[in-house]
C-alpha cells in the first residue's frame, strides 16, 4: 500500500509513534567533541532531535540490536557456592527505528538470517527484534563510498521494513509492508498516493541511482572467487592492511564476537560480557601449537570477504555485503572494496 | 527465554591426576538433566572468575544424573586454573555441542583410533561405546602417542585394555624415553605402516595436535585409505560453541556446529594449512 505524508504532519506522525514506542533515529549527537560529525542512532524526543537528512552513520543500527559490550550474566562466589544472575539489558518498550537507509535495512535482514533463522537464536537480538518496528528512508544523496546498487541492496529497498519513506520535497512517499505498517498507515494524515507521487518517487530514485557506481557483475565476482582462493591477488589487496579491525567494527553485517570476564580484583564476583571481535585480529583464530590458522593478514582479509560473499550466501541465500561503504570510508589504509570487486570481476 | 550463553552449574566430584599437566575431572550437574551426549561432542567449561573453554566429553558415567568426565591439559590462562580446583568446586557447563562421530558409518568396519597427547580424551568416550556395542564393528585398534612415558594418560585403563582379550589392540609409542621404557619410540604416524590396516574395510579416527594430524593423514593416505574413511576431530579456537561467534571457522565450516568431526574429504580443501 502506498501513501503520502505531508511534511507539516510529520510531527503528528512522530508523536503518535512516541505514544506506544521508544523512537530511535539519526541524531547529530555524538559529534560534540569531534570535528568529524556523523549521525548517531539515538533516542528522539523532539522532531528537532532528528537529523533526518543524514548521509550516513559511522555505526549502523546493528549496535542497537546486537550491542557491543553487552552483559550476559553475573556470577558471585559465596562460601563454596556460585550464584548466577542473567544480566541481559532488555528493552522495556517497543521500539521504532526511524530513518534507516536501504543498505542498513538489508543488513538487518542479514542479521535476521544469522541470529534468528540459523540453528541458534541469539537471545538479545531475538528479544529486541521482536519489539522493533522499522521505518526506512531512501537516501536523498549518496556518499562517495556507497555501492548498494552493486550488491542489490539499494537505492530502493525491496523489503525488510514496515514503512519506507521517500522524501519528495514537501511530503514523504510512504510504502508499507505487513501488518505493523498497515496499522500505522491507518492514521488520517496519510493520504492516498497519486500517479504523480509514484512518478516523483521513481524519479528521485533514478536520480540517486545515477550517482552510484557503474554496474558490476557480482555473480561473476563470486564465481571467480571460487577458484581464486590461492591467488596472489589477495596478497596484493591486503598489502597495506594494518589489521586494525575498523572495517569489522563499522560493518553492519559483521557479527563475530567474544565473551569475556569483567571481574572484581579477587575474582569472586564479575560478569560475562559479549564484545564484538574483529576477525582481522591475529589472535581471533589463534591456537596453541597451530599459530598458522589465518596467521597471515591476507588470509584474514580474504576470510572476511569469502564469508560475506560466499559462505554466508551459501548458507542463507543472500549476499552479506550490502554496499554501505563504511569499510571503505573508515579504512586507514584506504583499501577500497569496490576496486577489489572490480579486479575479481575480470 | 533460555539464554544459551548462561551455563548450568556443576559440582566437581572427583579428580584423577593423569600426568603432571593433565587431570580428569568427574562433574555432576547440580540440577540433574539428561546429559544427552554423543561420543565426539564437547562442552564449554567455565571456571568462574577466570573464563571458559571447550573440552571434549571423555566419558559419561551417568547420563540420567548428568555425571560425566573431562580430561584437561594445562595450556594457558583458564586451563591452568583447573589445577587449583578441589573436589566440591562449583563450575559451569554449557552443551554438549557439536556433531559427534558418525557411528552408523563405522558399522561393520575395522576401526583404527589414532591419537596424540590429550587428543586421546576426545576418542575415549567413542572407544567406550565401540566396546559396549562390540558386535557392530570389525577389528578395533588404538594407536596412541605421547611425548614421554610420563605423559601417557589413562595408564591403568590402557593396561587393562591390553589384557582384555575382547578389547582393542593397543599400540603405544612415545616421542622420547629415558631408560626403563621397553615400548616403541617414535611418532604415532610411524606405527601405521605395520598396523595391518586394510583400506578396503577400515575407518580411521584421528585426534591430536596439528602436526600429528598432518603426519597421520599423510601416512593414512599412503596406505591407500580414502579421504571419506579418515575422520578428524578438529580443534579450533571457540567462543560460543553454537555457531554464532565466527571464531572456529575453517573455510565455510563452523567446527563447533558442522564438526568437530569431519571426514577429511569434506575439509581438506578448506584448511589454511593443508593436511
Ligand atoms: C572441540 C574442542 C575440544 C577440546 N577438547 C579438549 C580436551 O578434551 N582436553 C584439553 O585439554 N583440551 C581440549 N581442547 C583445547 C582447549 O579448549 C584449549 O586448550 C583451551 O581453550 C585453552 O584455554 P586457556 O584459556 O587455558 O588458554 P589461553 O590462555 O587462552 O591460551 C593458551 C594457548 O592456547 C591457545 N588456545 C586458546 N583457545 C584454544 C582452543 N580452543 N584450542 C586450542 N588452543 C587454544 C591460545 O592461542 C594460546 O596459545 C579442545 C578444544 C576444542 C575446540
Ligand atoms: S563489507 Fe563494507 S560495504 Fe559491505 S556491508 Fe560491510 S562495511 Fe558495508
Ligand atoms: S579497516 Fe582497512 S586496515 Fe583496518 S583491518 Fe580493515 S582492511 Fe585492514
Ligand atoms: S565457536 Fe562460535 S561459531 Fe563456533
Amino acid at each position: 500500500m502506498d501513501k503520502v505524508l505531508a511534511k507539516k504532519d510529520f510531527p503528528r506522525f512522530l508523536a503518535d509513534l512516541q505514544r506506544d514506542h521508544q523512537v530511535l533515529g539519526p541524531t547529530r549527537r555524538g559529534g560534540g567533541t569531534s570535528t568529524y560529525a556523523k549521525a548517531l542512532f539515538a533516542p528522539i524526543r523532539h522532531a528537532e532531535d532528528l537529523e533526518i537528512n543524514y548521509q550516513s552513520s559511522m555505526l549502523s543500527p546493528k549496535k542497537l540490536l546486537f550491542p557491543d559490550n553487552q552483559p550476559i550474566y553475573e556470577y558471585e562466589k559465596k562460601g563454596g557456592q556460585v550464584e548466577l544472575r542473567p544480566a541481559g539489558e532488555q528493552w522495556d518498550r517497543n521500539v521504532v527505528l526511524l530513518g534507516v537507509h536501504p543498505c542498513d535495512l538489508a543488513a538487518i535482514a542479514c542479521l535476521d538470517k544469522l541470529f534468528l533463522e540459523d540453528r541458534f537464536q541469539e537471545p538479545t537480538y531475538q528479544d529486541r527484534r521482536g519489539r522493533l518496528t522499522l521505518v526506512g528512508l531512501t537516501c536523498a544523496e549518496s556518499t562517495p563510498h556507497c555501492f548498494c546498487n552493486l550488491m542489490g541492496a539499494g537505492p530502493d529497498a525491496e523489503g525488510g521494513y514496515d514503512l519506507l519513506l521517500t522524501d519528495l520535497g514537501d511530503r514523504y512517499f510512504t510504502r508499507c509492508q505487513g501488518a505493523k505498517g498497515d496499522k500505522l498507515l491507518a492514521a488520517d494524515y496519510f493520504q492516498e498516493a497519486t500517479g504523480a507521487d509514484q512518478q516523483a518517487r521513481a524519479q528521485a530514485l533514478a536520480r540517486l541511482e545515477a550517482g552510484l557506481p557503474e554496474a558490476l557483475d557480482i555473480a561473476a565476482v563470486v564465481e571467480h572467487m571460487k577458484d581464486r582462493y590461492s591467488d596472489e591477488l589477495w596478497q596484493e589487496f591486503s598489502e597495506v592492511c594494518c589489521a586494525c579491525g575498523a572495517c569489522n567494527m563499522v560493518c553492519p553485517t559483521c557479527h563475530c564476537f567474544t565473551i569475556l570476564d569483567r571481574t572484581n580484583p579477587d575474582r569472586s564476583r564479575g560478569k560475562r560480557v559479549l564484545v564484538w571481535d574483529p576477525c582481522h585480529f591475529e589472535r581471533f583464530a589463534q591456537m596453541a601449537g597451530n599459530a598458522s590458522v589465518r596467521g597471515e593478514k591476507s588470509a584474514r582479509y580474504k576470510h572476511r570477504l569469502y564469508d560475506k560473499l560466499l559462505y554466508d550466501p551459501q548458507r542463507h541465500g543472500r549476499l552479506f555485503c550490502v554496499g554501505c561503504g563504511r569499510c571503505i570510508e573508515f579504512c586507514p589504509a584506504h583499501i577500497d572494496l569496490r576496486a577489489v570487486l572490480r579486479k575479481l570481476e575480470g | 527465554m533460555d539464554n544459551l550463553y548462561i551455563p548450568d552449574l556443576a559440582t566437581l566430584e572427583q579428580i584423577q591426576e593423569e600426568t603432571p599437566s593433565i587431570r580428569t575431572l568427574t562433574l555432576a550437574l547440580d540440577r540433574p538433566r539428561t546429559f544427552n551426549c554423543q561420543p565426539g561432542q564437547f562442552i564449554e567449561f567455565t571456571v568462574f572468575g577466570q573464563g571458559e573453554f571447550p573440552v571434549s566429553v571423555a566419558g559419561v558415567s551417568d547420563a540420567q544424573r548428568g555425571r560425566f568426565q573431562v580430561t584437561i591439559q594445562r595450556a594457558g590462562k583458564v586451563t591452568k586454573e583447573v589445577f587449583q580446583l578441589q573436589p566440591g568446586a562449583k563450575l559451569g557447563v554449557r552443551g554438549p555441542f557439536g556433531n559427534g562421530f558418525p557411528l552408523e558409518k563405522m558399522q561393520g568396519q575395522d576401526v583404527w583410533l589414532i591419537s596424540g597427547g590429550v587428543g586421546l580424551a576426545a576418542l575415549w568416550y567413542l572407544l567406550a561405546q565401540l566396546q559396549e556395542q562390540r558386535g557392530r564393528w570389525g577389528q578395533l585398534k588404538l594407536l596412541y602417542g605421547a611425548r614421554s612415558p610420563q605423559d601417557i594418560i589413562y595408564q591403568d585403563a590402557l593396561r587393562a585394555l591390553g589384557r582384555d582379550q575382547a578389547g582393542p589392540q593397543v599400540l603405544l609409542t612415545v616421542d622420547s624415553a629415558a631408560n626403563g621404557w621397553s615400548g616403541r619410540v617414535g611418532f604415532v604416524s610411524q606405527l601405521l605402516p605395520d598396523s595391518g590396516l586394510d583400506p578396503g574395510k577400515s575407518v580411521a579416527v584421528v585426534c591430536g595436535p596439528g602436526p600429528m594430524m598432518k603426519a597421520t593423514t599423510a601416512a593414512l593416505r599412503k596406505l591407500g585409505l580414502a579421504e571419506e574413511r579418515i575422520l578428524l576431530s578438529m580443534e579450533r579456537r571457540m567462543q560460543c560453541g553454537m555457531g554464532a561467534c565466527g571464531h572456529c571457522m575453517v573455510g565455510s565450516k563452523r567446527v563447533c556446529l558442522d564438526g568437530p568431526v569431519f571426514p577429511l574429504a569434506e575439509i581438506s580443501n578448506l584448511l589454511e594449512e593443508k593436511f
